[in-house]
């Protein structure tokens, strides 16, 4: 009698996970089912961080926890591939209404999981190895990106063409962008590096936050034609306006952002600054400047843009003002 | 011979000698170079146009008058809590003061952050609002000293569980500045809050030395006080409100700025000893001159940069406190 009461429900258990397991697994079975035929062979990859990435085939479902590799993505025409982003994610405008999993240095593990990813896509200085552990305890595939300089983001972008199967278009965009850096160096040349105008990059205001020139802004000032005033060292050095007014650069590259909305008018209360006088206070949006992301094209753009002006500029008074300016500065506060 | 100073008058004549020269370290060193002539020339010539003139009376000196400021209100109020609470692990945070500022600071920058007088207005009133709730709590039992450690520690709890909650549902950039404003920073004083500041910090500080002598008494212990017909709770309230107002002040202008209000009033016990008529004045003196120097430092060592002052006065402090306790001992 006991026997068989037991047999009974170990009996109904079994059924149970009989019918719950085929369940769990037909539920994601819509994206597995897109996979079958390119199921061929699994393809490898090597990441960011030097892991061997083995995918089976072409990834369906990709969680990005990058926001420019969501740009990117977008820029590839892959979006449909994407079925999640993160907070931070706000370019283009419609990757907002994608599923966010959070904040992307803290996603929740949880809101990745339920949206089944066959490929979740990390930048490697934000992910931590736990993150990293969990993610593929749960046989999710990850890969690692790292732009941290021009050269960097080109090869991001073809890999992720890559990965994603839109090499044509990958191949077509990082073109663009090696064209636009070509050009750009190209037209540095030409006006020489003699009076190259003398650039501050701002990332904060308060306090006063500075890109060196070990940095993507740094880099992509350099190959726009500016001279960075920070001095080599730390990268995101902390500086003061006493710094400024020391350094007097040329100009002064500020980003909007919605704690400081209207970042020129910090500086235009310093009327000696050369930059303040000849109008060279630029304004330009952080995310053209610090997110390796398809946009930095305009960036670059922009800081040439900036750069032609302030030459223009330059030029002019030399002529107008001769060098009534150059009197009053001290040899030691240009170097 | 060794530091055998105690006793004598000399202690006024060096703290004042300690400020001055800090006062002219800060306002002669930085990124612009000058020359001790040039900075007598232009401090006696305000209006005049170009670079140093502009660096000095617009950069420099503000700073340095809010570096003393913060300095002189964290060392007498960290005086008085180490005093009242008889620990000498008081520091001017001790009372939630700093979570509560914090919190309205946060508020400010997710919220209001484009206004510049949001964030100093709302970190004042979190910390008032941070010691209204330990002063309601503490009230019912006479103002305890553990009652008051306690409550004080509890609401810091509360308000930073409600901070980090805030700060993940905070866009990035809100986030960046909070977390650069809870470093504490002296370069983002409001300049026209300044004489007000100041001139509430110095009352506050007069009230508080006009107790100096309600201050021994606490130290020995409060049943010696209770003996002397002291009302402990009234006068425990009264410090603790007095001494907690300017630490709030100090930190809506400054942000959390750390380790003077520990360390200043402890070298001054061990230099001159534990009398509160002379620590309060030396420690309102010394804590100035030390946030001053230790600001002029950090402008100054890795110029054009900047290094965060925090860093700088636990740096050159702690050293220093260590051989001051291991010549006296305490």
């Amino acid at each position: 009698m006991h026997i068989t009461r037991h047999l009974r429900s170990i009996l109904i258990l079994a059924c149970g996970l009989l019918v719950a397991v085929p369940g769990t697994w037909s539920s994601g079975g819509d994206a597995s089912a897109a996979n079958l035929p390119t199921h061929a062979a699994p393809i490898t990859y090597t990441d960011a961080l030097g892991r061997q990435v083995q995918l089976d085939g072409t990834p369906q479902r990709v969680v990005s926890l990058v926001p420019s590799v969501t740009e990117t993505i977008y820029a590839l025409g892959a979006e449909e591939l994407l079925v999640g982003v993160t907070d931070f994610c706000n370019y283009p405008p419609q990757a907002q209404d994608k599923k966010s999993v959070g904040a992307y240095n803290n996603p929740s593990i949880e809101a990745i999981a339920l949206l089944q990813p066959d490929l979740v896509i990390i930048a490697a200085d934000m992910a931590t190895p736990a993150l990293l552990q969990t993610l593929l305890e749960l046989n999710i595939p990850v890969y690692s990106v790292y732009p941290r300089s021009l050269k960097a983001t080109i090869e991001m972008q073809r890999n992720l063409g890559a990965v994603l199967g839109y090499t044509d278009a990958s191949a077509a965009l990082a073109f663009e962008l090696e064209q636009a850096l070509a050009q750009l160096q190209l037209e540095v040349e030409q006006a020489g590096t003699d009076t190259a105008p003398r650039v501050l990059l701002t990332i904060m205001l308060v306090p006063l936050l500075i890109a060196g020139t070990d940095t993507l802004p740094g880099e992509m000032l350099t190959c726009a034609g500016g001279v960075n005033v920070a001095t080599p060292g730390s990268r995101y050095p902390m500086w003061n306006m006493e710094s400024v007014l020391a350094l007097d650069p040329d100009i002064i590259v500020v980003s909007p952002h919605p704690g400081t909305p209207a970042p020129r008018d910090f500086f235009l209360r310093f009327e000696q600054l050369r930059a303040v006088q000849q109008g060279n206070i630029v304004e330009i949006p952080a995310d053209w400047l610090q997110r390796p992301g398809p946009r930095i094209r305009k960036g670059l753009e922009a800081l040439r843009q900036a750069i032609k002006r302030a030459m223009k500029c330059a030029m002019e008074c030399d002529v107008t003002c001769g060098e009534t300016r150059t009197s009053e500065k001290s040899d030691a506060t240009r170097h | 011979m060794q530091l055998g100073i105690k006793h004598t008058y000399l202690w006024l004549p060096l703290c004042l000698i300690f400020l001055g020269g800090a006062v002219v370290a800060g306002l002669m060193y930085g990124t612009v170079p000058l020359t001790a002539a040039e900075l007598v020339d232009i401090l006696f010539h305000p209006h005049s146009a170009g670079l140093k003139s502009t660096v000095v009376w617009q950069l420099r000196l503000p700073r340095v008058g809010l570096a003393a400021l913060v300095g002189m209100a964290l060392a007498v109020s960290g005086t008085v809590f180490q005093a009242v609470l008889r620990n000498p692990l008081a520091d001017p945070y001790i009372l939630g003061v700093s979570g509560g500022a914090a919190l309205g600071a946060v508020l400010a920058l997710t919220f209001f952050s484009a206004q510049s007088y949001a964030v100093p207005s709302l970190a004042f009133c979190g910390a008032l609002s941070a010691l209204l709730l330990v002063y309601l709590v503490a009230r019912a039992h006479q103002a305890a000293t553990h009652t008051l450690i306690l409550a004080g520690v509890m609401v810091g709890s509360l308000c930073t569980a409600v901070l980090m909650f805030l700060l993940l549902y905070s866009p990035a950039d809100p986030m960046r500045n909070a977390l650069f404003w809870l470093a504490g920073n002296l370069a983002r004083g409001e300049e026209r809050w300044l004489p007000y500041g100041a001139g509430v910090c110095v009352i506050l500080v007069l009230l508080l030395w006009s107790r100096a002598g309600l201050l021994d008494v606490f130290t020995q212990g409060e049943d010696v006080a209770a003996d002397l017909g002291v009302d402990i709770g009234r006068e425990r309230l009264f410090l603790f409100c007095a001494a907690g107002l300017l630490v709030a002040i100090a930190v809506a202008l400054a942000g959390l700025v750390g380790f003077v209000g520990l360390v200043v009033p402890h070298a001054i016990r061990l230099l001159w000893g534990a009398g509160h008529t002379r620590l309060i004045p030396a420690a309102a003196i010394v804590g100035a001159g030390f946030l001053v120097g230790a600001d002029a430092l950090a402008r100054t060592v890795l110029a054009p940069a900047e290094v965060p002052v925090g860093v700088v006065t636990a740096l050159v402090g702690a050293p220093f406190f260590l051989y001051l306790l291991r010549l006296r001992g305490r």
